[in-house]
């Protein structure tokens, strides 16, 4: 039935796409965030409230991965307030494997004692950042686990939500002033590093999700000046 | 939440002072509140329009720039700098903080400094507005941990109460078995129950033994009659001095002239000996120039401990100025030796930093001879070749010839008291820039031997002159040719006119300044005090300067001593040469931060002392 909007642009496109998962039936938290009307495409960026957002994985396959940690922080009148913050382990992760936890300084006993389930990490997800723009770094894992949750356990084909990739927007942005959009190194250490933000040498889901915070007030300060952008631009930027 | 969350940003705020003061728990509890901005080269954040808007900033990465409402740079600041403090006060103006790099800042909103302040008010000094305040507890936790230094403790704190006494007319036998059975080292004499000499062991060998005198003669003829005593609510600091000044190592306490207890070396600093009171002694003992000089690497070891014992910079000075007090005394006595006795009365005067008591390691010699109006052309060759034997052998003993040859051996300054007398009235009346300087030299003197009355004559001649505001006005002028810098930024000496300097003269541009300042108060206050905390404590009392205004220069005055006593040593220990000149490189942003704010002290107190006295 989409092709019958082939037309419609992108912004009408997910309004028409949340209203339909809205018909069936689902979790409290995830009916709230869809139900909620999109923000305004002309906010500008000033005024516009973010959630950024990061997972830690087991791997890059949602159907036989597992989410292992989830953080995100608020950024609002375009300061990142870490009294805003959340981070989670999910203890229903089946295993975990061993080369991940090294690189992500997570032990199993940290899991076990205070992990919560996927689900209600999910919901926590989805309940705070209802009426606000989602912000991820490499949007393919966060949205791949949470649209294979969607499909499992939810019934419906996706999670139809607003992201703005930060790793999209460098690529933009490379493309626009000529530069090599396919040799150049996009992961977010190596973009930060371009915009001498400081090389953090820990890493959990919310040290990055504030490492990608910084890393979009640093590029919306470089782009424009001024700050005039809207929200439309921002997420045209990101696919 | 026991578990840091943000690592990263905990630990990056536990390297920041004043953060690093606080405990892990509490840290963790203020880096849950900061807020992060990002500011492009060239962006300017508004003064903050309300007290909610306040916050403190640490520049994470980039720099910034202040600028005061007038346009005037008020400092610059790099990776690691916090700012905003005065930003809590509203009695300071508001200024404007431009980016001159891509910045990333971390805000402390007012509100945490706020709940630091009432949950934690152990920690609330270290997060005032006030810079004059931020200094003194820099100073008090890193200089001056009362309970590791025990030279403020009160001598009743530290002395014992058990002490040995005898009669004068017992006999040294029975004196020396007192002692033997109380394991005594010193003995308290009376007479009609008055104090009236004490016996130590040093004298039954030297007095008795080797005298061979009659061990049944009163003791009273061996013992040191009417020494030296302490009030036993005087300082340890106090004693110290007392017995460094006097080569003793006993000090009886006495309240109201009843003996209470006797205080020894050894009680004094138990954990810290204090070595300068044998140097002493061992230059009271020196019979020759090279003698005297073969102890001299030991007053640089006296000096590395007293830093390294954290020892504040006033007490240090005074220690080193009482040692060389002593050398040039025991050189005075040496030439007399050699040249005969003195032909006439005279008093050797000493000037500048040596006078103040505030001789450093680097002090060179500044000295003068005022002689009777009675010496003849023959007395005054006497004592010329008596300066070059003195001049000469504190040379050999490490302090320099003083490079403006403000020394007594210089024919000029080896002068009847007419003569002074003549000079004094001529630099007044014409005080030109040589003039200006002979007398901030002079106008710094103490007599460390012969007739003190010539300088006091002196003194007291010129004051009237010297306070008159049209002579204060001619040495203001002078003392605000050079003005604090604003700080340190990018390993460079920020200084007011946007230039840059290479090295820091923390003399000069720092201790200097408030020396000069505290000279012309004291002139003007008709203060006799020459030591510049004494000076300006006097000023204070005269009501020339109110409370406030004593407390922050004192702390910024302590803050660059200290400072400066640090740089020297580690530069000793680097095996390289002390100076006044200081390497950038070598502050990080504990010391960039409150050098920063003694700076800004200084300059204030300069530009309202400039308006006060032109």
């Amino acid at each position: 039935m989409f092709s019958l909007f082939k037309k419609t642009n992108r912004w009408d496109e997910l309004t028409i796409k949340r209203a339909e998962c809205l018909k069936s039936t689902l979790p409290y938290e995830v009916e709230l965030n869809l139900s909620q009307p999109l923000v305004d495409k002309n906010t500008l960026f000033k005024a516009l409230p973010f959630l950024v957002v990061d997972f830690e994985t087991t791997g890059f396959e949602s159907n036989s991965n597992d989410i292992i940690s989830m953080g995100w922080v608020e950024i609002v009148n375009m300061q990142i307030d870490l009294e805003r913050k959340q981070h989670f382990y999910i203890s229903n992760s089946q295993q975990i494997n061993h080369e991940t936890a090294v690189i992500n300084q997570i032990v199993p006993q940290m899991i076990q004692n205070n992990g919560i389930p996927l689900e209600e990490a999910i919901n926590k997800l989805l309940n705070d950042s209802k009426d606000k723009i989602l912000v991820v770094h490499g949007k393919v894992i966060e949205k791949n686990f949470l649209d294979f949750h969607a499909q499992k356990f939810l019934g419906i084909p996706e999670l139809p939500l607003m992201w703005i990739d930060t790793m999209k927007i460098e690529e933009w942005k490379t493309a626009k002033t000529g530069g090599n959009t396919i040799s150049q190194d996009n992961r977010l250490s190596a973009v930060r590093k371009r915009y001498n933000l400081p090389q953090y040498t820990a890493h959990n889901a919310l040290i990055d999700s504030v490492g990608t915070a910084e890393l979009l007030l640093a590029q919306i300060a470089h782009m424009y000046r001024d700050r005039h952008v809207t929200l439309e631009t921002l997420y045209e930027m990101s696919q | 939440m026991s578990e840091a969350l943000i690592p990263n940003i905990e630990s990056f705020i536990a390297n920041i002072d004043p953060f690093s003061r606080l405990p892990e728990a509490l840290l963790q509890k203020v880096s849950a509140t900061i807020k992060i901005v990002y500011l492009a080269k060239g962006e300017v954040i508004p003064p903050p329009s309300s007290e909610q808007d306040n916050y403190l900033f640490i520049v994470k990465t980039g720099a910034i720039e202040q600028r005061c409402v007038d346009g005037s740079l008020r400092g610059r600041l790099e990776e690691d700098d916090v700012f905003g403090f005065s930003l809590f006060s509203n009695s300071e103006a508001r200024y404007q903080i431009e980016a001159i790099d891509n910045t990333l800042l971390y805000l402390v909103p007012a509100k945490t400094i706020y709940y630091i302040q009432s949950q934690y008010p152990e920690y609330a000094q270290h997060f005032t507005a006030k810079p004059e305040d931020r200094i003194d507890s820099a100073l008090e936790s890193t200089w001056s941990d009362s309970s590791q230094n025990s030279f403020f403790n009160r001598v009743e704190q530290v002395a014992s109460e058990q002490f040995v006494q005898v009669n004068s007319d017992d006999s040294i036998a029975q004196a020396a078995k007192v002692m033997r059975d109380n394991d005594a080292s010193c003995l308290i004499v009376k007479a009609n129950n008055q104090l009236v000499g004490i016996v130590t062991c040093t004298d039954l060998i030297g007095r008795v033994i080797a005298e061979e005198k009659n061990t049944q003669s009163p003791v009273s003829e061996v013992m040191s009659t009417l020494p030296c005593t302490i009030s036993p609510k005087a300082s340890v600091f106090d004693a110290a001095i007392c017995m460094m000044e006097n080569n003793i190592q006993n000090l009886p306490i006495v309240e109201q002239g009843k003996v209470l207890g006797l205080l020894s070396l050894n009680q004094l600093f138990q954990n810290q000996r204090i070595e300068a009171i044998y140097l002493i002694n061992k230059i009271k003992k020196s019979t020759s120039e090279n003698k005297l000089a073969e102890h001299m690497p030991e007053r640089d070891r006296i000096f590395q401990a007293l830093v390294n014992d954290k020892v504040p910079a006033d007490l240090i000075t005074t220690i080193l100025s009482t040692i060389m007090d002593a050398v040039n005394q025991r050189l005075i006595d040496i030439a007399i030796d050699r040249l005969g006795p003195v032909p006439c009365e005279f008093s050797w005067v000493v000037s500048g930093s040596h006078a103040r008591k505030e001789a450093h390691i680097l002090s060179d010699q500044d000295s003068a001879i005022i002689l009777s109006n009675e010496a003849t052309t023959k007395d005054k060759v006497y004592f010329r070749h008596l300066a070059m034997v003195v001049t000469k052998g504190l040379d050999l003993c490490g302090y320099e010839l003083c490079p403006g040859k403000f020394m007594a051996v210089t024919a000029k300054w080896c002068q009847p008291l007419s003569v002074w007398q003549a000079y004094f009235k001529k630099w007044i009346r014409n005080p030109e820039y040589e003039c200006l300087l002979n007398l901030s030299v002079f106008l710094d003197t103490r007599v460390i031997y012969g007739n003190n009355q010539y300088r006091t004559t002196l003194v007291n001649e010129f004051k009237e002159m010297l306070s008159s505001r049209i002579f204060l006005s001619k040495l203001i002028r002078d003392a605000v040719e050079n003005r604090a810098p604003l700080g340190i930024f990018h390993n460079l000496v920020l200084s007011k006119n946007e230039h840059n300097e290479k090295t820091l003269n923390i003399k000069r541009y720092g201790i200097n300044i408030i020396v000069d300042l505290a000279r012309i108060y004291a002139l003007s206050a008709k203060s006799d005090a020459c030591n510049t905390t004494d000076r300006l404590m006097a000023v204070n009392k005269a009501g020339l300067m109110d409370d406030a205004t004593l407390k922050n220069i004192l702390s910024a005055y302590n803050f660059l001593k200290n400072f400066r006593f640090s740089y020297q040593v580690d530069m000793i220990n680097k095996g390289e040469v002390p100076s006044s000149q200081i390497n950038p490189d070598y502050f990080g942003s504990f010391e960039r931060k409150h050098i920063k704010d003694a700076f800004r002290l200084i300059d204030d107190w300069q530009q309202y002392t400039k308006m006060r006295f032109s």
